[in-house]
């Protein structure tokens, strides 16, 4: 019976985020259009793909998880027939599916251009890597609006994650092996891109455990 | 339906500038219990204790049968809770909540709810963010009562309703309990509800229940003793009393909450002339106690 | 709101609501309009019928029932007491009442006996001119 009030609210809050979703996937689509039209295209390319990439999902934490703790719409969750623990969990559930679908179809999007369309894949490596960056920073706001009651630590949150992509980028571009093969037609992968990456599935993985353990321990929750 | 539809024993919480304290007392079933104190008194840290949503430090909480915290996820399934502070949706209409809340629960009345929306006055088209406050309270108690749950747990839910609404509140309140299965718990400043419709009442203040009585002998309990004075004379110190007032001269009005007729007695034996002896009414008693309460703390 | 059986509790009035209620239900009685062997309402039908808690009514029902206005059968609710002329035997009580409240009035304003009486004697010839008019 529990399992039922929790895919009510997995679903209600998919079924709301049907526009941030869309959003996702068409600043996405637009991005890669632009891809490959010479620096100008590339630089709007980059811009879609980063907001497409990572703002609805941020969007989608901040109005359903801490907007609705916010607007006390959460004591009306909870008067619902269900843990506190398995509302987190449904709630963070629903936010992590509605950025992670979008962020795979793109990214699904990306591998079927780089191999099977041709596109020249010297922008491989980097936009792998900027990919997962912005799963990363997803997650760790998620975790953030999950766990966390504090206004300060919220607002630490959205400036982090509006002033860390260009850090990242800049950091990217000067590594050689990544940023200096950009426009070339074949990927160059290196050491320096394979450990990135795993250095962010890991990061990916442990801001996960975290946050369910954090959850498991709530003791107050309104 | 001898097992009690909740059970607080010895709960304890503390907060920073706040400590909930040795919290005991009972609701059977089938009964009402008027939940009162001053603001920041505990009701509602109480009462989300009682639901589940706060873990006490200390202390046993039993719901319906099951323990709570842990078991608030099956208990939940019989109570219908609604708090003054809730609030539902912004973005959805009455409507969607209403669909939402009949596929979550089996006990849902479609019928009693479309009845509830006539009364309530309310358009299940209507987004919650247009609605008023009143409006939006009206609709969470809509929610709640239309699934005829066992234990209706309502934290100030007469608070932004207008005299009308709090009537039809008052009216659905007690056409719920002629069910004798079902049991209400409701904390209100409105004293004159509690006084009304409550058969239990639970008074806490800074932390603590005060009292925790059935209503019609916690009433009686309580006095108002108008006296006239010939001049000069000093009021016996006597036991209740809670405080007494000079009202200029020779008269004085006493306060008592242990009231006996050999009171009264013992003043007119020692010389005093009881012109009165006053009921009082809930609200009285509430000022009388937590002011009296107050001067203890100072003095 | 009318309730259907017509018995009103009032906040203003300052008596508790117990008393109001076994007043009204003894003026309903003394009216003929519950007759006796007339079965009361059900506590619980009764008090969501007047908004009053159940157990205020339970009172009322317990101190009507000391007072022989009416009588409780386990398991089948609560009946007028049967009895000659109960209307006006409440009737009587309730004008002792008034009498009694009025003689302590009297004491504590320092009234004689005789004082009073002519001061009700005078009410009632004004009562009286007031009904010819």
């Amino acid at each position: 019976m529990n399992r039922s009030v929790f895919w009510c609210i997995v679903r209600r809050d998919l079924r709301f985020s049907g526009i941030l979703i869309a959003a996702s996937l068409i600043l996405g689509a637009v991005g890669f259009a632009f891809g490959g039209h010479g620096k100008i295209g590339s630089f709007v390319s980059t811009i879609l793909l980063i907001t497409g990439g990572l703002a609805p999902g941020i969007f989608v934490c901040s109005i359903f998880i801490w907007g609705e703790r916010k607007e006390k719409s959460r004591l009306f969750a909870l008067s619902l027939p269900i843990s506190p623990t398995r509302y987190a969990l449904a709630k963070g559930l629903a936010a992590l599916l509605a950025y992670v679908v979008p962020w795979t179809v793109l990214a699904a999007t990306a591998i079927v251009g780089y191999t099977l369309l041709s596109v020249p894949s010297g922008s491989a490596p980097l936009f792998a890597t900027m990919w997962l960056f912005l799963l990363d920073v997803f997650c760790l706001f998620l975790c953030i609006t999950l766990v966390s009651d504090s206004d300060g630590l919220f607002t630490a949150g959205i400036v982090f994650v509006n002033t860390s992509i260009a850090p990242f980028f800049f950091v990217m571009q000067n590594i050689p092996s990544i940023g200096s093969h950009v426009a070339d037609a074949t990927a160059s992968w290196g050491p320096a891109a394979f450990t990135t990456m795993g250095v962010e599935v890991v990061v990916a993985l442990v801001t996960f455990t975290f946050t369910a353990y954090r959850i498991s321990r709530m003791r107050d929750l309104v | 339906m001898n097992a009690p539809a909740l059970q607080f024993d010895g709960v304890e919480k503390s907060y920073p500038y706040f400590k909930l304290a040795n919290v005991s007392f009972e609701l059977a079933t089938g009964q009402i219990m008027g939940f009162i104190g001053p603001n920041g008194a505990g009701k509602s840290t109480t009462i989300r204790i009682l639901m589940g949503m706060v873990l006490p430090d200390r202390g046993a909480v039993r719901v319906l049968g099951h323990s709570m915290p842990q078991e608030q996820a099956l208990a939940k399934w019989d109570i219908g809770f609604m708090s003054e502070e809730m609030r539902l949706y912004g973005y959805a209409t009455l409507g969607w909540h209403m669909d939402f809340v009949a596929a979550i629960y089996p006990t849902w009345d479609a019928r009693y709810a479309a009845t509830l929306l006539k009364r309530f006055d309310l358009r299940r088209e209507q987004k919650m963010k247009s609605m008023s406050h009143g409006q939006h309270m009206k609709s969470i108690l809509l929610l709640v009562l239309a699934r005829r749950p066992r234990l209706l747990v309502l934290d100030e839910p007469m608070t932004g309703l207008d005299p009308v609404a709090r009537h039809e509140v008052l009216s659905e309140l007690m056409s719920a309990v002629t069910d004798e299965t079902r049991s209400i718990l409701f904390s209100s400043h409105h004293t004159q509800d509690v006084e009304q419709i409550s058969d239990q009442i639970t008074f806490i203040d800074r932390g603590r229940i005060i009292e925790s009585s059935d209503k019609e002998s916690f009433l009686d309990r309580w006095r108002r003793l108008q006296l006239e004075l010939p001049t000069g004379l000093q009021l016996p110190v006597l036991p209740g009393i809670v405080d007494v007032k000079s009202a200029g001269g020779r008269l004085a009005a006493v306060t008592t909450n242990a009231f006996t007729p050999a009171l009264a007695s013992a003043y007119q034996e020692a010389g005093a002339c009881v012109r009165e002896i006053q009921h009082m009414s809930l609200e009285e008693i509430f000022v009388a106690e937590v002011m009296g309460s107050r001067k203890e703390i100072v003095a | 709101m009318h309730s259907s059986s017509e018995l009103l509790i009032s906040q203003a009035d300052g008596r508790p609501m117990y008393l109001q209620l076994m007043d009204q239900i003894r003026r309903r009685i003394a009216a003929g309009d519950w007759p006796p062997g007339h079965e009361l309402p059900s506590i619980r039908a009764l008090a969501a019928d007047v908004e009053v808690s159940v157990i205020t009514v339970k009172r009322a029902y317990l101190e009507l029932e000391r007072e022989g206005v009416i009588v409780t059968r386990q398991g089948k609710g609560s009946f007028v007491a049967s009895g000659v002329d109960l209307g006006t035997e409440l009737r009587r009580r309730e004008l002792d009442e008034h009498l009694t409240a009025a003689a302590q009035l009297a004491l504590a304003l320092g009234l004689s006996s005789e004082e009073l009486e002519a001061r009700l004697r005078e009410i009632r010839d004004e009562l009286a001119a007031k009904e010819r008019s």
